[in-house]
């Protein structure tokens, strides 16, 4: 069984590393980096709301934060990329934390809310502080990673390094959510009072699990950064922070399928349709309500039920 | 010196006293019952000594160390384990994911340790889930240890908030109604899990209970609350002779009924 699904494993990395071979249109393979970039951000959102249980709805400004200090430390500073992308993943942790301190006591649509504001505050600093960010006009030409004599210029080499970045990320958030961290985690979601009472700290963990999730958003928003070449207030917005909150709703919470089916479908589905422009949220936002009142668990929920009934027979009529 | 010391504990709620005065001292290896009607005050005593909820005055001491303004994961470390009256348990956690939440204030691995799988959070992780199988095993819960725990028939919840508090290893368990809502074998089932708690691993209980059969046939001692006062204490042939609990609590019918066994 081991066996057969190491096998499975190396056969799906295959197909990932072949993916800008098989796919030589630009526009395809952007598209592709940029699900990826999102599947990133859904899994991190993940980890709050689907394990954690706290309602956020600022993963957009994480990314915004870390796509900024990337952008400023490279442009300013001129450091290497493999420097600067950790330093923004630990900046907007940082930022996490300052964030989540005030906002320990507040629970569910509350809690949701703050983190509204806090995304609000981000977006109207990063429009004022002028001397830093330029404010709406943006920063312009961050320039390419380098390894060394190796430029990060062509889609296929971007697309490596967020297959790297989203590989990782997922791994990791799957050994914490299945560690003792992880369990603690998922004991405050269900019942904080309870968890407490049975030895958990659970300000220390909602802290943890804020800023772990900011870390990677900050690595994602990082990776947009160099790979656009171009951030502006506007390249993260509270849409965003909607679509990545609704992914792994969409795809099945607190699984590892899940955030990454939720972000496919998001991000490409409105991608593909922007022939109808402002019509195409709408349909997006019925598709949002339909899976959620069919199928609550999300698509990974209802594909799994669907197997179940597949592959068990149905019980005779009278024998139960 | 007692493992349990409560002087004049009070909680108020607004205008309302919930706890007024209360006085109690569990010995080691005891076990204690806390009877009364309900409203009583009884399982605010036991959210002020899990610091669920804040002592209004009055203190309460286990093993020496005052528990005042100590956070509830402080408690829990310290050796005071509970179950809920009104199940509490971590419904979209699997039975055994639950007692191994337990165990969390005994283990120490963190994120480092989770991340690179190292040889110390690979041994923890498989010590954890030996010792998690031996209490869904002294509770009879290893037939349904995949079961999401809010899948549970009631009686093997109720057993379930029992293991998962044993998982943090306490010194003193509180159990809050553990046989609120059992039939008759279930209810005999759990005095002997009781009973065994203590021969068996050594822990002092303290317990809250309607169950007046269940409550005079394995404490060895009893205090009686009404209104948030103590109204009497003492051993249970004692307490079923009480004229004022006999009133306040048990009911005239209780002599009748109970007197001669």
């Amino acid at each position: 069984m081991t066996a057969r699904r190491l096998l499975s494993a190396l056969a799906a990395l295959a197909a990932l590393l072949l993916v800008p071979v098989l796919i030589t249109d630009d526009y395809g393979l952007h598209l592709i980096i940029m699900t990826a970039m999102f599947m990133m951000l859904a899994a991190s959102q993940d980890l709050i709301y689907g394990y954690a249980g706290q309602l956020h709805l600022g993963q957009a400004a994480f990314a915004a934060i870390g796509a900024y200090i990337t952008a400023v430390l490279m442009l300013r500073f001129n450091l290497s990329y493999w420097l600067v992308m950790p330093l923004s993943g630990l900046g907007t942790a940082l930022v996490a934390l300052l964030l989540s301190v005030p906002t320990l006591r507040l629970r569910g649509l509350y809690l949701g809310l703050a983190t509204l504001g806090f995304s609000e505050i981000v977006r109207l600093t990063l429009i004022m502080w002028n001397d830093v960010t330029r404010g709406p006009m943006g920063l312009p030409g961050i320039p390419a990673p380098t390894f060394g004599s190796f430029v990060f210029e062509s889609k296929a080499s971007f697309y490596y390094m967020i297959l790297a970045f989203t590989v990782l990320t997922v791994v990791a958030i799957q050994r914490i959510v299945h560690s003792r961290m992880g369990k603690a985690l998922m004991a405050i979601r269900d019942d904080e009072i309870a968890a407490r009472a049975m030895g958990v700290d659970s300000s220390h963990y909602k802290l943890t699990a804020f800023s772990t999730s900011a870390f990677f958003a900050g690595i994602a928003g990082s990776f947009y950064s160099v790979y656009i070449s171009f951030i502006s207030p506007d390249s993260f917005k509270m849409m965003d922070s909607f679509l990545i909150f609704a992914m792994p709703a969409l795809g099945g919470m607190g699984t590892v399928a899940g955030p990454l089916i939720g972000a496919l479908v998001l991000y490409v589905l409105p991608e593909i349709t922007r022939v109808f422009a402002e019509y195409r949220m709408l349909w997006v936002g019925g598709l949002l309500v339909v899976t959620m009142v069919l199928q609550p668990k999300g698509i990974l929920g209802g594909m799994r039920a669907l197997a179940g009934r597949l592959r068990r027979p149905r019980p005779e009529p009278g024998t139960d | 010196m007692p493992l349990l010391r409560i002087e004049s504990l009070t909680k108020r709620f607004g205008g309302l006293t919930a706890v007024n005065g209360l006085d109690l001292e569990v010995e080691e290896g005891q076990i204690f019952a806390l009877i009364g009607p309900n409203g009583a005050g009884k399982t605010t005593v036991f959210n002020m000594l899990t610091g669920l909820t804040g002592i209004t005055s009055g203190s309460a001491q286990f093993a020496g160390r005052d528990l005042g303004r100590l956070p509830s994961h402080r408690i829990a470390e310290l050796g005071i384990g509970r179950t809920f009256q009104n199940i509490r348990l971590f419904g979209r956690m699997t039975v055994l994911d639950n007692v191994r939440v337990g165990f969390h204030c005994r283990t120490r691995t963190g994120m480092f340790g989770a991340l690179f799988g190292t040889p110390r959070a690979r041994r923890e992780a498989a010590d954890t889930l030996e010792r998690a199988m031996e209490l869904l095993d002294f509770l009879d819960l290893v037939p349904v240890k995949d079961e999401l725990s809010l899948n549970l028939p009631y009686g093997q919840q109720r057993g379930l908030e029992i293991a998962r508090a044993l998982a943090t290893n306490p010194r003193l368990l509180l159990l809050d109604e553990p046989a609120a809502g059992l039939n008759i074998t279930e209810t005999e089932v759990l005095m002997g899990h009781i009973a065994r708690l203590r021969s068996g691993m050594g822990k002092t209980i303290l317990l809250i209970e309607h169950d007046m059969k269940l409550v005079m046939g394995i404490s060895d001692r009893v205090a009686v609350l009404d209104y948030g006062m103590k109204i009497a204490e003492g051993e249970p042939a004692a307490i079923k002779a009480d004229a004022k609990v006999i009133e306040a609590y048990l009911g005239t019918g209780f002599r009748g009924a109970y007197a001669g066994s």
